[in-house]
């Protein structure tokens, strides 16, 4: 991988990332700070890498940094401050039930939701990238949509 | 092969439409025999898609590119230039250590005076007498030309002004004058292995004065002359300091 290639990589990921991990963790600081940790981490293994998989490479480090970060935060955070139970929200529209109950699923299923849906990579793209076999991104999905729709069937029967 | 960790994968690819025929006979097998796993009704909608909810740009992307510094732009020229900023500077190096060779030797060459000087002053101090003195300061590799000079005064000497003894030489003159011969010989001779001594010859008037280094004794220099005596004496720091014999200033006295 060259020098082009990388900066090609920057030009092209950068945003994806960015927005891939701000979406999880909700903090833009620390959302630029995992995008850069990881673009550094490609830039200092760019030799290594080839130019097809530094998409796949780049994405995996900024899910596991951001696990890691998302980790942390949870050793150091206070109970009071613990989101509230998905049984007290009222949500206004589907759109943001389902950004409301997406804060709610576990990582791996976020990740694999938010990449699927949003990025439009394959089922062996994602496995790659968060350490997964494809049969396993599957059932993962697979609960997140359920997940999802119960909430949103929930809301209809409230409304 | 479907199991109850994996069978909603099949699910998934039934309600996306990628089951094949074979898989979706097995999974409803399977189903069968579990019906607590069946998907309820309405459970799945494929239309149900995650979006980001924050759409925000990136800030950074221009700090993350790679653009070569001024440092690597810069690196051929400033080689180049501390190249040669090294070559002027070795350059003035050699200059200065060049210039300052010529004072260096002229500084020795003013020390070979001021000992010919000095080797010169105790002796026209010990005479006593107005008499010119020519000095010369030679290499042992000339001393056999100035051997040779110091014969030839010694025979001018004695046809212009040295008188003829009204008496005859005493024995112990005699020997002496055998003795100056034979070391001057012997000196001639051991040319080769003197080389790397100073001598130095004295010639007050037509007096021929020859000091020569004592090779076995540092401080001692042995003295000859075209008269007839010679002595040896005591130097100090490279000065020859002697007190001539009384034989040699009444010779002296007598010219």
């Amino acid at each position: 991988m060259t020098e082009e290639n990388y900066n090609q990589c920057v030009r092209d990921l950068s945003q994806k990332v960015y927005l891939f991990i701000l979406n999880q963790i909700k903090d833009s600081q620390a959302a630029q700070d995992i995008v850069q940790d990881s673009f550094l981490l490609l830039w200092e293994k760019r030799k290594e890498i080839d130019k097809g998989k530094a998409q796949g490479f780049v994405f995996k480090v900024a899910y596991h940094k951001m696990i890691d970060s998302i980790r942390y935060n949870k050793r150091f955070t206070l109970p009071s401050q613990t989101k509230e139970p998905q049984t007290q929200i009222m949500y206004s529209d589907a759109k943001d039930v389902i950004t409301k109950v997406l804060d709610t699923l576990p990582e791996a299923q976020r990740a694999i939701i938010l990449l699927r849906d949003n990025e439009g990579y394959s089922y062996k793209e994602i496995a790659q990238m968060l350490n997964l076999s494809p049969e396993k991104v599957q059932v993962y999905l697979y609960r997140a949509r359920v997940a999802i729709k119960k909430v949103i069937i929930r809301q209809e029967n409230i409304i | 092969m479907i199991t109850t960790e994996n069978y909603e994968a099949y699910l998934l690819m039934r309600e996306e439409g990628e089951l094949s025929a074979e898989k979706a006979k097995e999974l409803k097998e399977f189903l069968s025999k579990n019906p607590d796993l069946a998907p309820q009704k309405n459970e799945y909608d494929p239309k149900i898609k995650a979006i980001y909810s924050i759409d925000e740009p990136f800030a950074l992307t221009k700090e993350l590119l790679h653009t070569p510094s001024a440092k690597f732009y810069l690196w051929k020229p400033l080689s180049f230039a501390a190249s040669l900023a090294l070559v002027i500077a070795i350059s003035i190096l050699i200059f200065k250590n060049s210039n300052n060779k010529t004072p260096q030797f002229a500084k020795k060459s003013q020390k070979q005076t001021n000992l010919s000087t000095k080797v010169a002053e105790p002796i026209a101090k010990a005479n006593t007498t107005n008499l010119k003195t020519n000095i010369f300061y030679a290499n042992s590799s000339n001393q056999k030309r100035i051997a040779q000079k110091t014969t030839y005064k010694t025979t001018s000497q004695k046809q212009i002004t040295a008188p003829q003894p009204t008496q005859p030489l005493s024995p112990i003159a005699q020997t002496n004058i055998e003795q100056s011969k034979t070391k001057q010989d012997r000196m001639q001779t051991d040319q080769p292995k003197e080389q790397s001594q100073k001598s130095i010859s004295i010639r007050v008037n037509t007096l021929v004065v020859y000091a020569q280094p004592n090779t076995e004794k540092q401080d001692t220099v042995h003295i000859y002359t075209n008269s007839l005596c010679t002595f040896s004496s005591k130097r100090q720091r490279n000065k020859i300091r002697f007190i001539v014999p009384e034989s040699i200033t009444n010779l002296i006295a007598k010219l």
